[in-house]
């Protein structure tokens, strides 16, 4: 796992750059929260992208905005 | 018929991929019920106190990464993850499929009876891979 503050500091260069920041949350998926790993971080992403567990296995692929 | 079945023309989008999302909804739905994700991480997390015995009682030096739920082994002194590829033949040719370079997934079908399982195949596997080492 990333150490702590990791998140905040992409957060923030993302907010210097001007840049979108896109998590790709496929790997642990549901494994840490049942609204997305990526919640637990603690920091707001613009866009997550989710798949493979999320049908168990068929293939499925979600690119998800997270809007404020 | 013909004729009128000529003049016409029909697309769909998502036709041919309906199956994953009748599953992807089903899959959503077991996520929702209670204790999902806690038995996921417990499981986990009893394997890699498994793992971490297993190893001790062997006399390997082991390094456990990532959350309970995806956890991944590294034996130490082993950068180029050979003996993790010979780990995870011998663990493969018992009946369990352990990845050598990629994290591994606990699900909600692990019960404690196949992680136990699991561990007493372990402690068989650190074995061959020892007496390998050492030939």
């Amino acid at each position: 796992m990333p150490p702590a503050g990791w998140h905040e500091e992409v957060r923030r260069l993302c907010d210097s750059e001007g840049a979108l920041f896109i998590m790709d949350d496929i790997r642990a998926n549901f494994c840490l929260s049942i609204n997305g790993s990526h919640t637990v971080t603690g920091v707001r992403q613009d866009m997550v992208t989710m798949d493979k567990s999320l049908a168990s296995g068929y293939p499925i692929g979600v690119l998800r905005e997270v809007k404020d | 018929m013909k004729k009128t079945a000529s003049g016409f023309f029909i697309t769909g989008t998502f036709w041919t991929s309906t199956v994953p999302y009748i599953a992807a909804l089903a899959s959503l739905n077991e996520m929702e019920k209670p204790d999902v994700v806690s038995h996921i991480n417990a499981m986990g997390l009893r394997l890699e106190d498994g793992l971490k015995s297993a190893a001790a009682d062997a006399g390997y030096n082991v390094s456990l990464t990532g959350p309970d739920a995806i956890p991944f082994m590294m034996f130490s002194d082993d950068p180029d993850l050979w003996q993790n590829q010979e780990f995870s033949a011998r663990m493969a040719a018992k009946g369990v499929y352990m990845h050598p370079h990629h994290n591994w997934f606990l699900s909600l079908a692990h019960k404690e009876a196949d992680i136990d399982e699991t561990v007493e195949k372990v402690r068989d596997a650190f074995g061959e891979v020892r007496e390998t080492l050492d030939k």
